[in-house]
């Protein structure tokens, strides 16, 4: 198994063994920070974030940083691309400086590949347009495993919005590697699971259902995991019935702490963050919230990743 | 009976057993609808031992190339492409969908592919089965989907 020197565009760019591999870099590398803490010295980290981001470029930041590496400064306010530069050029400048590795959020689909293809030093996709986000969903996979100690036939609840909630595509397509895994896909009906994602599910076998908002309670009563994510104003029309539409669902997709008296104690809530009111806050204080935990985990996957694209911990 | 089938050429092409309702596509897409290339026939529906109906595509005083040779393949995977000298057919060309094209857009309209201010060409992966894959965003889409560089 080689990861030196690979992209990490798509989770469909690693086998099943490869993404085990890395789960497992992750947990060493959570149990004994210690032993990497140099990991990285010497090496250069250049983050290209066209969309805002607090947490993905945090943590890229911060896991580079508390290996022995640098990161250089790339302010969307002030660059060049305010000034219509394209993203080719951008990034061919950025090449000039030689990092050891690119790390790149933009608004279009395909965003990550196009840079990946231009150049020859690791490229990270930390999210492009709706796509893929590939850390976020190893993050996911790793909250996960933590919690119930494999992937195997993973019982899971995706809900909110579906249909350009690029984690909910990636952990959908991610989860499907593993045998005998269970999904229910609950969203409002303009923001279902698009077909396309369908499609891939059924040809890999896995069993799903889809159902409406409505079913949010009743599912979380039969299903150990829940993953949500917010919905957002701006996937409505900008118009009275848009603004009205939103407002319902908004009312009716919110997990509280009531809906939780009558689930099984052991259910895991789980959120990509931020979230903006489909938890109540409330329950940020139980045993069932785990995105706190999911966050943190983000760490640990991207020094993983950092110190096998390095060439560290091949097999 | 046979059919009679639509008129005759003396130098050009014959591009027949095209699936029933793409000949109108094909013509346009081609360039043999407006470009005055030469005396056009158009036919469709036509009894065809090879697919249910057929339409076929004749042009006097046309050459092909490879370009719309692809552009055939893409419309009409198993049209027969004639070329005809003098009244007789002198070659038939093979057509293939190529394995990677720049010729048919991704149709995510949210692809990097398709930002204008970006101006790449697109980059689109024939998997078989009428199956297109974008090599930048992994976006699947079938024949239905195509839209084509420069025309549409």
């Amino acid at each position: 198994m080689n990861f030196k020197g690979r992209d990490v565009i798509s989770i469909e760019d690693f086998s099943l063994d490869e993404i085990e591999h890395i789960l497992n870099v992750t947990k060493e590398v959570e149990m004994y920070p210690e032993k990497f803490k140099n990991e990285m010295a010497g090496k250069i980290m250049s983050p290209l974030f066209f969309e805002n981001s607090t947490r993905t470029s945090s943590s890229f930041q911060a896991a580079m940083l508390q290996m022995g590496g640098r990161v250089l400064d790339f302010d969307i306010a002030t660059s060049s691309v305010n000034k219509g530069e394209t993203l080719r050029d951008t990034v061919k400048i950025i090449e000039g400086y030689n990092p050891d590795f690119v790390i790149i959020r933009h608004k279009r689909d395909g965003s990550a590949k196009f840079v990946a293809d231009l150049l020859d030093v690791p490229v990270m996709n930390a999210g492009d347009g709706q796509n893929q986000h590939p850390t976020q969903t190893l993050l996911d996979l790793y909250t996960i495993k933590e919690l119930r100690g494999s992937l195997d036939g993973t019982k899971i609840v995706l809900a909110g919005d579906l249909k350009y909630g690029r984690t909910v595509h990636s952990l959908a397509l991610a989860l499907s590697k593993y045998p005998r895994c269970e999904m229910v896909f609950i969203s409002p009906d303009s923001l279902r699971m698009p077909k396309y994602i369908l499609n891939e599910l059924s040809k890999k076998g896995v069993s799903f259902q889809e159902k409406g908002l409505e079913e949010l309670e009743l599912s979380i009563r039969s299903f150990p995991i829940i993953y949500m994510t917010r919905i957002q104003r701006e996937r409505f029309p900008e118009s009275l019935e848009g603004e009205q539409e939103y407002e319902v669902i908004s009312k009716v997709y919110r997990l509280s702490l009531e809906m939780l008296k009558n689930v099984n104690h052991e259910l895991k809530i789980m959120h990509p963050l931020p979230k903006v009111g489909e938890i109540e806050e409330s329950v940020d204080e139980t045993n069932f919230a785990h995105y706190f935990q999911q966050a943190k985990n983000g760490l640990y996957i991207r020094k993983a990743l950092l110190i096998l694209l390095a060439g560290g911990k091949d097999e | 009976m046979s059919e009679k089938i639509i008129g005759y050429i003396e130098n050009g092409i014959v591009v027949d057993h095209i699936p029933q309702g793409e000949v109108w596509k094909l013509a346009r897409i081609l360039g043999f609808d407006s470009k005055g290339e030469g005396r056009v026939s158009l036919g469709d529906g036509y009894a065809s031992q090879k697919i249910d109906k057929k339409g076929i595509l004749k042009v006097e005083g046309a050459s092909l190339s490879e370009y719309q040779l692809n552009l055939i393949a893409l419309i009409a995977e198993n049209a027969s492409v004639s070329i005809v000298e003098n009244g007789v057919v002198v070659d038939k060309k093979k057509i293939e969908i190529p394995k990677l094209m720049k010729i048919v857009y991704c149709n995510n309209q949210n692809c990097i592919s398709n930002d204008a201010h970006e101006k790449l060409d697109p980059k689109v992966n024939y998997k078989g089965d009428g199956i297109f894959l974008c090599d930048y965003c992994k976006r699947i889409f079938g024949k239905k989907d195509l839209k084509f560089v420069g025309i549409d």
